[in-house]
Formats: structure tokens, sequence, C-alpha cells
């Protein structure tokens, strides 16, 4: 039975959390919103007292239930390993663990890299970025944004399609990118996480993991746990051959309680009902250790090539109808790059952000889109060349679960200046051709463009957009708008550290 | 009654008078026909029952098909390089079932579908006997570069290779009033080419000379006032029981098709249709409309009433359908096999739902896609479409406390992104104002696209239009920002009501109906904008004797705060127009003050 409501909230604790980073429509969000905020590396990125105090209490009271119903990568293994189940030879389905010696100076060393990697990253040493690769909560995110949500995304576009004619307004096509280094990196996470729990249970958890060791360390003095009656006993090692994190020493009767995961599988199988999840005073802790290297690794950054098409000149038509060809916007050479309101600076963000993908996925307006830079491999960033950051939305400050983002209110925002339109008059068609167009004045939100003409004593004068800076919140509706392409004769640069207008 | 339609919204009122219809109409539509067979299976209802009407050509003697084949809107298909091009194989399929159900009359143009039309035609109906079947075409040279006589006449003579034939029936001069008569001058008059058209009809390559109209109607009656010269052989008009009487409300440069179609009668000038449907428009009507006419006459399409009301008038020789799909050709083909003429009483009907039809302020764009391809890449007869759907719908508000307003907001919001790609939305429009001269409705495309795009806008912010003008007066720190009908913003940094008064004086059409963000609202400023029509403002401060002006005249409004009095900008004492204007002054006097004090400080 509580095995069986393990299960139950590991289900639904894994589906919310995964549709988080599906849903485009922002409906799980404000339902489940909180799922990723509990989350604990995150939790004490953000300095969320709250969550980390009930993660802990959690810890003290339950054990390691933390690691099987709200962490996304444990229970993701969890779903691997139950497959695993399924497959292979008979004999080999089921009772396949066996007891392994606690590594414990592997744990330790790890979270140790990972404390300085954090520490360091908090110092502006790309330190964050690369801590988060065995990082639990945001390597699902990657898992999820860039390998789940394009199947996800798929399914939603065959309704929307198929209602394309229909009256019905709930479905609607949904584009779906992919960036390949992030992918890259999912699926490498996926296949390594994958195949260790495949062959050995939740050995990550308990060798890589960081937030296991750290709770692996509490759990040990934890009011409840599962514990075995000798005298029930009857040596079958039923218990030790179902347990996935191997640390139930059936033969001397002990179970290592900084490696269980309280699964409560070992309850379930005891054919003699000797284990009771239950309050115990004695315990037994043994270390030894052995060697084992993660895997580094490095990318090299490939510029997104944007296809280019002719467009059809139309100026002086002879027939109807048709569509002109719209050349691709190309992404312009910031001095500075652009992170999104709420960010706070390009440090604050560098040093906070944990790469979970989940702001980017949740971005409505096709902004942001993940760093291919190493100092910021896999954080967000923010280009306008497929949409502009919309004066209505804060979607990004309000999911982030890591205190990268301040939440701020769409009044905020719109005093929040991320960086400062540059006019290219070259390129613009208002100043090098005389064409009316005004797109850049008309669309800025904050009123910060004028139209004036260039010569004010000529009156056939071509006219051109100024910017008042002072005005100017760098929003980008004046890059994506401009009919300049591939690009824009109007282009945001970031400021460093954001600021108050 | 009266108590129940003012609380009630738009919506609702729609779907109350289509309630109301239903439980006081007479059931006067009983058919005659045995019906007993019609209510086996639907389908049957719609079969093509008889023979296809046909008029006489008067000079010619040609018995044409009342249903004309319009070649405008083609069926397309993507080919290997993702570009659109005719779909040969159904244009064939719906050509030979054209034919076989007794439709004679092809109509086309060098421009239609860019400019594959003819040549499809030309291989669809190669298939048959030159003599089976009637050929229209145009010389469409609307383009600059085609009005010398070299190129216009090499058009003139493309047609004929294209369309594999040596003759051709029916030729327009095409699209005559659009751009005035500079234009119509240019293209056919300066460079003789229609004198070489009037030597082409004698020699007897050309069988009927004709123009179609559109546009300035100075050029129509011009052209017939020349009738005794030219001896015209037919006139395409737009008619339809909307353009009947209410062309000008629709479209104000338009003429009633009544006053067209009475002109050529009274000189026995055939007619030809076009926009019998207004472009689809009348075969996607508001619900309350087509519950009306269902209950008349239950198994018509809603299309057949406006074929139906186009075929009837005696001096018509065909109605001009451009049809893409099977669908529509089998409709339109039961409409016209035989036709039933449209009686008074049914006039009568359709001239009342043309008048509730008004009451929805649609773009009266026919989608003919003559302003396509757009440079700018956008796709403008589509985002027309889905805009008028909504209004059709009743899907309009940008009030976020109707409880109507997040499905009619969904409804236009997704659906716009559905059949518009977001880069070829309105937004984009840089007014280039490239298609205004191809506009045959003269519809000034560039300032709808920017009122669609205010409008999308203040849905995705959910606000309302009055927010996006008050958002831009505070953000710009603007004195005075007023949104025209138009959607065109002005914004102004003067001080007190001078820049509001040179509005009033020098442009009031653009006060008109427009949306005002004032910083102070006085009763000097509230009496001009009163004066000028506004729609609705905002203001962060308004005086009390202004707020009534604003009650007495119906203008809604928001203000930030209310205040016994003006006062001056240094909190001295009175503003010193305010004081001016004190008493109890008409709007006149009201009006000189301003002028005067205005002048004093100018």
């Amino acid at each position: 039975m509580i095995r069986k409501i393990r299960v139950g909230l590991a289900i639904i604790s894994v589906i919310a959390i995964t549709l988080l980073f599906l849903d485009f429509t922002g409906v799980v969000q404000c339902w489940w919103g909180w799922i990723a905020k509990v989350q604990f590396v995150p939790a004490f990125l953000s300095l969320n007292v709250i969550a980390i105090a009930f993660l802990l209490l959690l810890t003290l009271i339950l054990g390691r239930v933390y690691c099987s119903v709200i962490c996304p990568l444990g229970i993701l293994q969890d779903i691997v390993n139950h497959v695993r189940g399924w497959v292979g030879k008979k004999q080999k389905r089921k009772n396949r663990f066996t007891y392994t010696k606690p590594k414990t100076w592997l744990r330790v060393g790890m979270l140790f890299v990972f404390i300085v990697l954090i520490i360091l990253g908090l110092c502006n040493i790309i330190g964050t970025t690369i801590a988060s690769f065995i990082e639990p909560y945001s390597a699902y995110g990657r898992i999820a944004s860039s390998l789940f949500a394009p199947i996800y995304n798929a399914g939603n576009n065959v309704i929307a399609d198929a209602l394309v004619d229909s009256d019905c307004y709930w479905f609607y096509h949904v584009e779906s990118i992919q960036y390949l280094p992030i992918t890259i990196i999912a699926v490498v996470t996926l296949f390594v996480v994958g195949i260790m729990s495949w062959i050995g249970g939740r050995v990550y958890c308990n060798t890589i993991c960081p937030v296991g060791t750290v709770l692996g360390f509490i759990s040990r003095y934890s009011l409840l746990k599962p514990v075995i009656d000798v005298s029930k006993c009857n040596g079958c090692t039923k218990c030790a051959r179902n347990c996935k994190a191997s640390c139930i020493d059936a033969k001397k009767h002990t179970i290592d309680y900084t490696r269980c995961v309280v699964c409560m599988n070992c309850i379930e199988n005891c054919s003699t009902g000797a284990i009771k999840f239950q309050r115990k005073i004695k315990q037994v802790a043994n270390d030894e250790h052995s060697e084992n290297n993660a895997s580094r690794r490095n990318f090299i950054i490939t510029g997104v090539a944007l296809a280019t098409a002719t467009a059809v000149k139309a100026s002086d038509k002879v027939t109807d109808g048709g569509l002109a060809k719209i050349i691709d916007k190309e992404i312009p050479k910031r001095k500075n790059k652009i992170v999104p309101p709420g960010a706070v600076s390009l440090t604050h963000l560098q040093r906070h952000c944990t790469g979970c993908q989940l702001c980017i996925s949740s971005c409505p307006n096709g902004v942001l889109r993940p760093s291919t830079e190493l100092s910021t491999l896999m954080q967000p960033l923010v280009e306008y060349e497929k949409g502009y950051c919309r004066p209505e939305c804060v979607k990004c400050s309000e999911v982030c679960p890591v205190g990268a983002f301040h939440a701020i209110t769409v009044e905020e925002k719109s005093s929040i200046q991320i960086g400062r339109a540059i006019v290219k008059l070259e390129a613009c068609v208002m100043s090098s051709k005389g064409s009316k167009c005004g797109n850049c004045a008309d669309k800025c939100p904050t009123g910060a463009i004028q139209i004036i003409p260039l010569n004010p004593d000529d009156e056939k004068s071509h006219y051109m957009p100024v910017v008042n800076e002072s005005r100017c919140i760098g929003c980008g509706a004046c890059e994506y708008y401009c009919p300049v392409r591939p690009l824009s004769a109007i282009y945001v640069n970031g400021n460093e550290i954001h600021r108050t207008i | 009654m009266n108590t129940d339609k003012i609380n009630i919204d738009r919506r609702k009122f729609l779907k109350f008078l289509g309630l109301g219809a239903l439980a006081t109409t007479v059931p006067s539509c009983v058919s005659t026909e045995d019906t007993s067979n019609d209510e086996l299976n639907g389908d049957v209802a719609r079969q093509i029952k008889g023979k296809m009407t046909y008029r006489t050509n008067p000079k010619t003697k040609d018995q044409i098909s009342l249903l004309g084949y319009g070649c405008m809107r083609l069926p397309m298909i993507k080919n290997d390089t993702d570009e659109d091009i005719i779909n040969q194989e159904e244009v064939n399929k719906l050509v030979d079932y054209a034919i076989k159900y007794g439709v004679n009359l092809f109509d086309t143009s060098p421009a239609y579908c860019k400019g594959l039309s003819e040549r499809a035609m030309g291989i669809a109906l190669s298939r048959y006997p030159r003599e089976s079947y009637y050929l229209s075409t145009k010389l469409s040279n609307f383009a600059e570069s085609t009005w010398s006589r070299e190129k216009s006449l090499e058009m003139y003579h493309k047609s004929f290779k294209e369309l594999q034939t040596d003759y051709i029936d029916y030729l327009h001069l095409h699209g005559i009033g659009m751009n005035g008569m500079d234009a119509f001058n240019a293209r056919y008059i300066n460079n003789g080419v229609l004198d070489y058209l009037l030597k082409e009809r004698e020699t007897g390559r050309i069988k009927n000379l004709g123009f179609s109209y559109h546009g300035d109607v100075k050029v129509f009656d011009y052209l017939l006032s020349k009738h005794s010269e030219y001896k015209w052989d037919f006139c395409l008009i737009q008619l339809n029981y909307m353009d009947w009487k209410h062309a000008k409300e629709l479209n104000e440069r338009n003429t009633n098709a009544e006053y067209l179609y009475g002109e050529l009668e009274k000189l026995g000038i055939p007619v030809l249709v076009m926009e019998p449907l207004l472009g689809g428009r009348l075969a996607d009507l508001n619900d309350s409309v087509v519950a009306q006419m269902k209950q008349r006459r239950p198994n018509d399409s809603v299309a057949s009433w406006a074929f139906r009301f186009a075929g009837s008038k005696p001096g018509i020789l065909s109605v001009l359908s451009g049809m893409t799909y099977m669908e529509h050709l089998h409709d339109n083909l039961v409409t016209y096999s035989p036709l039933e003429l449209i009686t008074d009483e049914e006039s009568q009907f359709l001239e009342k739902m043309a008048q509730f039809m008004l009451e929805f302020p649609t773009i009266p764009c026919t989608q003919c896609a003559y302003c396509m391809p757009c440079p700018q890449g956008l796709d403008i007869p589509t985002i027309f479409t889905h805009y008028n759907k909504c209004v059709n719908e009743g899907n309009m508000t940008d009030d976020t406390r109707d409880p109507h307003y997040d499905a009619a907001r969904r409804a236009f919001l997704v659906g716009y992104d559905r059949k518009v790609p977001k880069l070829r939305q309105a937004g984009h429009c840089t007014s280039c104002e490239k298609c205004l001269s191809h506009c045959p409705q003269g519809i000034a495309i560039d300032k709808e696209m920017k009122k669609i795009h205010r409008y999308t806008e203040a849905l995705k912010q959910r606000k309302q239009t009055t927010d996006l003008v008050k958002d831009k007066l505070l953000a710009g720190n603007y004195s005075l920002v007023v949104e025209s009908v138009t959607g065109n913003v002005l914004t102004f940094e003067g001080r007190g009501v001078k820049d509001l008064y040179a509005l009033y004086v020098n442009t009031p059409e653009i006060l008109k109906d427009a949306v005002v963000a004032d910083k102070v609202i006085g009763t000097g400023a509230a009496t001009l904008m009163a004066l000028a029509g506004i729609k609705e403002y905002y203001t962060n401060v308004i005086s009390k004797d202004a707020l009534s002006i604003f009650e007495n005249k119906g203008i809604k409004g928001k203000y930030g705060e209310l205040v016994a009095q003006i006062n001056n900008r240094d909190g001295s004492g009175r503003s010193p127009l305010e004081s001016a204007l004190d008493g109890h002054l008409d709007s006149e006097d009201i009006l000189t003050r301003i002028s005067e004090f205005v002048n004093s400080i100018a």
C-alpha cells in the first residue's frame, strides 16, 4: 500500500513537471508552477527559505522521499527501471539487484566539486553552467524540453491542423524549435543516466547526484525509515534483490540509509512482513570507496545559419495574387547580449541560471533561446528575429525556479531597460529610399522612437527614426517589425546591467 | 421588450433577432416540390433538377448560360519548389462538370491567378469544339509598364495564344474607373488601343467589345455617353443585393448597382455581373440572417439567394462566379437550372437583410487579390477575410468585462494565427502604398492594416483600444495623443489647448470618432472634442464642467482625477482659459473665446 502511494505521487509529480516544459498555453504553470520551485538546487539558488525548510523537514521525517516522488530525474530512472523489468531473460527480470558497497568518496567528491563550481559561478567564473550538467532538475528540464516537447507539439499540431477550418479555437499550431547543442546535451544526459539506471537502478543518485548526497546525509537521522525486524526475517534476501539503491545488506540485516530513496519496494516484496516503515534508534553506516569518473563534455559552437531566399519584385506587378517570399531575418552582431527583464544583469543570470530551459520553453513569443557560448552555455538569450519581448508577458520571470530572474510585474517590465535600440540610417528605407514606413515608431510600446526629417530645412527631405534612449526598454518591437531584411535597420544592443527608466 | 434590448449585448441581440424571426415568420416556404424523397437523402435536396437558364445576346443572338464561369479563383496546388501553380487536373474536372450541365461562358484575364489563368483555361477548353463555348477575357494593362501601345497589344495578342483560339467572344477593357479618367486615357485612348480594338471587332476577331467597371463613376458615365460612337456590346458591373442600394455605405467610392444597371438598361446594353457574392461574403453570413433564409427556403444554400437576386434582372446576360470548388459549382448550377425568379416580397426581404448587415462594419474586400503579391509579404485578402468573419460572427469586442470577451478573443487571435503566418500579418505593413492603386474597391489597405493591428494588440494585451492610447500618453509623457478612426496615431507635446484647437480647425476629420488621450481636460478641450465628435477620451485630470459636457453628448471615457476647476501649471491659480470660459456659454461662444485665447498667446 505504502509503495502504491509512493508510485501514485511520483506519477502525478513527474507528469506535472513534464507538462511544465511541454505546455505552451501557461495553464499548467498556473497550477503546477510551484513544483519546479521546490526542486532542491533551484530552491537553494533562489534562496527560497520556505521551500528549503520544507524539503529538509520532509527528509528529516520521511527520509529521501524527495528522490522518489519530487525529483523528476529520479522518477525517470524508476521508469527506465520499470521498463527494464519487462524485457530480457525471465530470471533476470525480477530480483536483479544485489547489495553493493557505498562509494562514499566518489559521492563526497562530486558534491565537493559541485559546491566549488556553484561558488565559482557566484564569483562570475564559468561554474554554474558546468555544475548544472549533473544537477538533476535542470538535466531533466533539458531532456523534457528538447526531447519530449517536440513529440508533444507534433501531436498538438496534428490536432490543430485537423481543426484548421473549424470554429474550434482551443487548438492552434505551434512551432517547435530545436537547438542542437541543447539537444545533444539532453541526449547524452538521457543516455548516461538511462544506461546507469538500466544496469544499476539508482546508481546515478547514489554516486554522482549532489542532491542525493546531501539528502542522504540528512536521511540518516530521519524519523521514519524502513526497518528490518530480524526476528521475522527468514533470510530470503528478496528485499536486497529488489532494492534499486542496492543499499540493503540482507546478510547483516542492515540498510544504508544514505542511499535509501524510500521506494518501499523492500516492504512490498518481503513475504514475512519483516520490513516496516517506522522509527528506529540504532543504525549502522559503513563507508568504502572506489573511483569513478564523470565525463566532461565540450562543444564546438556553430552559429545558426539561416536560409535566405530571394524576394519577389512586386513594385510594378502585372498579374494578380500570390505571396511574396519573405527573407528570413538574421541575428545581428550585438555588442552586448540581451537577457530578459528580471534577469538584473548579464552576470546575475550567468551566476544563477542552471540552464533548465523552463523559461525558454515557456516563452510564448519565441524570443528566448539557449546560449551556445561556453561561458553561458544553455542559459537563455534574447533574440528578435521570430518575435519580440511583448509588453504583457512576464512568463520567464514567473517560471524561473532558481531565482535567475527576479519576479516582475507587467508594470515593472514597462520600465526595465534591458537594452537600447540603435538605428542604422544607411539601411533604413525611410532615410535611404524616402519610404513612408515608420513601423519602428508605430510599434514602439513606450513611444521612444520619433520620425523626424533628415534635414529640417528641406521640405522634400527624407525622414529618419531617432531613438530616445531614456524611453527605450529594448523590447525589440522595432527590430522585429523593421521591414529591412535579413538584417534589420534598427536593432537592440543589450545592457550589461538592466536599469529602471 | 425595448428595455430587454437595451440590456443585452450585441451577440445576444443577434440571437434574439434570429429567434424572434423564428417565432414570427409564417411558414411561407412550404415547397411545391415533392419533398418526400428529399427527406430520405439530404443531398437530394440540392440536385440539379432541370435545364440551365439561358439569356440571348441581342446582337449575336448567342444563347449564353446564366451562370458564367469566372476564372479568377481557380484551384491552386504547390509544385516541387513550393510555388503555387494551377491544379490543372482539378480545373479540367470543373470545366467538364460545368459544360456537362450547360455552362458555356468562361471569363478570364491575363492577370488572373498570377497570370496563369488564361493558359489553364486554354488547356481545359481546347478539349471541346470551339463553337460549343464562349470566351471572355480582358485587356488588363493596369501596370504603368504595360500602358504603351506595344505592350498593351502584346498582352492582347498573347491572350489568343494562351486561350488557343483565333477569336474572342467578349473582350473587356479591364477595370475602367480605377484611378480615374487619367488612367483610362493613358491605357486605351492616348495609345490608340481602343481604336485598334474597334477595328479588331470589325474583322471579327472580337465578337463583342465592352468594359468592366470599378471605382470612379465619371469614367462609367463618360463611356456610356460615347455609346453611339463605340457601340458597347456589353458591360461588366458589380451587382448583388448589398451593392444594389448600399454600395456607397459599403464603400464610399462605389456606385449603387441599381444606378449602373438602370443606365445600361436605358441604352439596351447587356449586363454581365461580377461579385454576385461580394467576394464570398454573401455566402458566409451572420447566424440570424442564415436562420431567416433557411426558414423561407430550407433546402436552398445561403449563396443561392444572392445568385437568384442577381439572375432575376432581365437585362442580365450572365452572372460570373469565380468557383474554386466542385461544391460551389454544383450549388450554383442547382440555383440556375432553372432559375426561379426572385419575388418582390423576397427582394424586400433581402433588402431588409442588407440593411441589417450594414450594421456590421466589415471591410469591403472581395478577395480578388489584385493587391497581391504585397512587397512586404503580407497576405492582405486573408487578413481581411479573417477580420470580416469575426465581425460577421459578432466576435469583435475589446471590452474585457464582456462575458463573451474570452471566447471572442480566442477566436480572433487563434483564428488569425491559423490563417495568416505571423510574418504575413497586418503589423508588418509599412504603408508603402503599392497596393492602393490596384484595389478595385479602393480600400485604404494600409489604414485598415493599422486598424487591424491595433485591435490585435489590444486583444493580446487584454486592453481596450482606449488603454493603448492612454499607455502612449503616459509612456511618452505627451500632452495629447489622438488615434484616428483609421488607426493613425498622432502625438503632441505642446501645452494647453493649442494643439487640439489646431486639429479641430485644420483637420476635424482626424478627430471624428477618434480615441483621444489628453493630460488635462477642462471646459475648452471638452467642448472642442464634443464638437469634433470624438468616440472616447482618456485624461489624467478632468474638471466637473468638462465631464458634464461629455455626459451630455454621450461620449464615453475614463479619467484619473475629477476636480472642481483646472488650475494653472504652477498651481498659482485657475487656468486663464478656463476662467475666460466661465458662465454658461454655448459652444459657439466657447469656440470664439478659445480662438481669441489661442491667438493671443501665439
